[in-house]
């Protein structure tokens, strides 16, 4: 039985004015999928985020949650969907409690004891004034409002931004619940690339309004690698490399980072160089980087 | 002290606008104080100097939103007596918008020369010079007062969003200007009462600001005392959401509101059309700054709830109902009050009161289609909108006035309403939200 | 049991892989023993449960973990000899890249290589 993705998106292109943000994305996301959003500042992640939820009209193409229009979704559906905002959407003179029960109230399925349950150990105290609470509180508490929802899909853009360590590791396990759970799928951009990693099983890398890369992270992870070439006789002037993304000439070598690498690109790389080429595997926050050289 | 000095140029010359509108309201002032000595004053030279201490307000309108993030800053604290010091600097603010227009205009009553009579008898020219002494006093002290009060409005105003405060602070500003030049015509007697209540005023206000670091705690000790610990659950919110989320929940802070301009205009006598486009203009200005930020701020609510965008708006507009029924509810009824008190003509309260009605739903439409940010098409229509109100208030209020047209007038403006509705029905079921985005950085929050 | 690290250029779900079937081999995992639940092992790593199940089926289907309905995973009873060669060549494959590679960087023939192995394994036997 074919399960239906909970987001579908074709061609999807996004233009403020002139300005082109997002340019011809198609992509799917399936239940069970945990998806992090890798992009540098202005890359459009936030935008990208903004058209899943139906907050702006694409410019050109479509997409659909559930199998909805974004922009057209029927109350059923915006139920089952859940968003943790950059800036947090709490109303400053509630308390916390208040404003737990204002949000429950737009809820049936919300769920009282897991969210009693979170601010136990996340140390939120329900008397207080949201007036009164820090960033790193008040990203907490939009994070426990969205899980209180048990959503089915997901959408955070940059979640944990303002957490310390410990909060972090907090939101990461309690995502890991959520995850656990196969039909429901988590959507979220970040710059901290390391919760990325542990978290997703597949990777979106925006870069110049496109996406870059769109896979599993073990794929990437196999996919680009570090080559460190040893030549003892110097390296050839011209180097015929597939999939180079940046070369570094040393002493007595070089150090070149590719993508889609392989077993067979690498002997025939040895033959070239009459050396020996050692490949290592990188972490994301490196991969990052050398796609962004 | 160059401290103060320095805070008080940041708030006149902030943004390219503001030193624009500083540098022309001073040139005009000047322009007509010279005037006033060369020539006999004019009419023209009065106007010269109201639309002169406009342009300063409105160049200074970013200073109550100044002022009061600087306040909150923590790095000020630092600064050695800096709460001393922003008062000051808010303070003089306020004198140098306040006392030019008292100040230029008796200097042009006092070179006014009676070409035609005899000179007057050193008894005469001494109770003509105490005579506009007494008046300087009393208009000074109103206008500082007003002043003051504006501050606060504006506020009230710029902490929610900058760019949209300052074209409705244009238009506050310039109506109570009337204000002053109606005070300057029949002056009263109780100089030293008047004195006396702006000096207080200013204290009270002084003290208040100077030992709020203090007051905080035992303040928020005492709400949370008196908020008596557990909320009732979601059955107290039921309904309220759409209500909290656009900020229209409590109504009754304005409404209540309402009492110390009120107070301050009864004062002053009410038969001017300018009081009633005073509060034309507040109050409308006031409605549709809050409307304003209903489509950004109902984001959240479109994604909770089961409505379209569509249906979304009929609920934001009823919320707004709920609210500015309320308000104008007390307002009609204080002004009622007042109006049979002071014996003012009914066909005046018959014309004026319903403007009032008609500028807050006006306003109100107008800030809910505010979907796209503040533009130029959005802008323009307000203005124009707040010029025809405040021309009917000028028209009712004329004595012998022609009642059909001031009522075919409002007629009008009742259908415009109606337009401006469908306009922004119209807006919100295409709402986009990426554009609704006003500046958040804007938004103070507390201390982490 | 197992250490993770999820910044490593391995992905995590091979890490896991490598270090089961080594503690299989070598007998730290003897057959029978049970193995933590995919969520528990998540948790405790904050990891994607997603990895772990991965890990956890190539286990299933390399004929190392047995799985049982609503009950943990647990090494499976068959000796990892039986396993194809290949599969277990392919074990030790990383090991013998390493040593090659020292070789060559120490200039070390090949035959001088096999030589030094050939020992290994006699005074490995004499264990």
């Amino acid at each position: 039985m074919m399960t239906s993705p909970t987001i579908h998106a074709a061609h999807l292109g996004k233009a403020f004015g002139s300005r082109d943000v997002l340019r011809d994305l198609s992509f799917e996301v399936m239940p069970g999928d945990v998806v992090g959003v890798l992009g540098k500042n202005g890359a459009g992640k936030t935008t990208l985020l903004e058209l899943m939820l139906g907050f702006t009209p694409p410019t050109t193409g479509e997409v659909s949650v559930f199998g909805h229009p974004s922009r057209r979704m029927p109350g059923t559906v915006k139920l089952r969907v859940g968003f943790v905002p950059q800036q947090d959407e709490l109303l400053d003179p509630l308390s916390v409690r208040d404003q737990l029960n204002l949000v429950a109230s737009f809820y049936p399925d919300w769920d009282g004891a897991l969210v009693e349950r979170l601010c136990d150990e996340w140390h939120i105290d329900p008397r207080a004034r949201i007036r009164s609470m820090s960033m790193g509180e008040r990203q907490k508490l939009s994070i426990v409002l969205a899980f209180g929802q048990r959503p089915q899909l997901l959408v955070l853009d940059e979640p944990v931004a303002s957490l310390d360590p410990l909060a972090r590791r907090q939101f990461l396990e309690q995502l890991v619940e959520l995850s656990a759970d196969a039909q429901r799928a988590v959507v979220f951009s970040s710059h901290i690339v390391s919760d990325i990693e542990r978290l997703a099983n597949r990777i979106w890398i925006l870069k110049e309004g496109r996406l870059d890369w769109q896979g599993d992270l073990d794929s990437l992870k196999e996919s680009i690698v570090r080559l460190h070439l040893q030549c003892a006789g110097g390296l050839p002037e011209r180097l015929a490399i597939p999939g180079l993304l940046s070369l570094r000439r040393l002493e007595g070598g070089a150090v070149a980072v590719v993508r889609d690498w392989t077993q067979a690109a690498q002997h025939e790389l040895e033959r070239q160089i009459h050396g020996c080429v050692q490949a290592e595997s990188l972490g994301l926050e490196e991969i990052f980087l050398e796609l962004h050289r | 002290m160059k401290a103060v000095m320095r805070l008080i140029v940041t708030y006149f010359s902030c943004t390219p606008a503001a030193r624009a509108f500083s540098a022309a309201g001073v040139l005009l002032i000047v322009a007509s104080w010279v005037a006033m000595r060369l020539a006999p004053p004019t009419f023209a030279i009065g106007v010269a100097l109201m639309v002169g201490v406009a342009a300063l307000y409105v160049g200074s309108s970013m200073m109550p939103l100044m002022l009061g993030r600087l306040a909150r800053a923590q790095t000020f604290r630092t600064v050695p007596f800096g709460r001393i010091k922003l008062l000051v600097s808010g303070l003089l603010t306020v004198l140098i918008v306040a006392l030019p227009a008292p100040g230029v205009a008796v200097y042009g009553l006092l070179m006014l020369p009676d070409p035609h009579g005899p000179p007057p008898t050193p008894a005469q020219l001494a109770m003509f010079h105490s005579g506009l002494v007494q008046t300087f006093w009393t208009t000074a002290s109103t206008c500082i007062l007003i002043a003051g009060w504006l501050y606060v409005v504006l506020w009230f105003i710029t902490s929610q969003r900058s760019l949209a405060g300052y074209l409705k602070a244009l238009g506050v500003i310039v109506i109570v200007l009337f204000l002053p030049t109606r005070h300057l015509s029949s002056p009263q007697a109780q100089v030293a009462w008047d004195v006396m209540l702006c000096g207080a005023t200013l204290a009270v206000f002084s003290i208040l600001f100077l030992v709020w670091p203090q007051l905080r705690p035992l303040v928020r000790r005492i709400r949370g005392i008196t908020a008596g610990g557990e909320r009732s659950p979601a059955a107290r919110l039921g309904g309220r959401e759409t209500d909290l989320l656009l900020g229209t929940a409590n109504p009754w802070l304005l409404a209540l509101g309402q009492l110390v301009p009120v107070l301050l205009a009864s004062r002053i006598g009410f038969y001017s059309p300018a009081v009633w486009l005073y509060y034309l203009t507040l109050f409308s200005t006031v409605a549709g700054a809050i409307a304003g930020q209903a489509a950004e701020r109902s984001r959240g609510l479109w994604l909770r709830g089961d409505w379209s965008t569509s249906q979304l708006f009929v609920r934001v507009e009823k919320s707004f109902w709920r609210h500015n029924v309320r308000v104008l509810g007390v307002l009609l009824v204080l002004l009622l009050a007042i109006g049979t008190y002071e014996k003012l003509p009914v066909m005046l309260l018959a014309a004026g009161l319903p403007l009032i009605v008609l500028g807050t739903v006006l306003s109100t439409y107008l800030g809910l289609m505010v979907t796209r940010g503040l533009r130029a098409p959005e802008s323009l229509l307000a203005i124009a909108v707040m010029l025809t109100l405040m021309a009917v208030a000028v028209l009712a209020a004329r004595p012998g006035g022609d009642l059909f047209l001031v009522g075919a007038l409002e007629g009008a403006l009742a259908l415009l309403a109606v337009v401006l509705r469908l306009a922004a029905r119209g807006r919100w079921a295409r709402i986009d939200w990426t554009q609704c985005r006003t500046d958040r950085a804007l938004r103070s929050r507390a201390p982490a | 049991m197992f250490i993770l690290n999820p910044q490593s250029g391995i992905p995590i779900y091979r890490q896991l892989l490598d270090q089961v079937r080594r503690m299989v081999a070598s007998g730290q995992l003897p057959a029978g023993a049970a193995l933590p639940s995919i969520r528990d092992l998540a948790l405790l790593h904050a990891v994607n449960p997603m990895t772990i199940s991965k890990a956890y089926s190539l286990l299933e289907a390399e004929g190392i973990l047995e799985r049982h309905r609503g009950k943990p995973m647990t090494v499976a009873s068959q000796a990892p000899s039986r396993a194809a060669l290949s599969t277990r060549l392919q074990q030790i494959a990383p090991l013998l890249d390493q040593a090659v590679l020292a070789a060559r960087q120490l200039q070390i023939t090949e035959t001088e290589l096999a030589k030094a192995l050939h020992r290994q394994w006699e005074e490995s036997n004499d264990d």
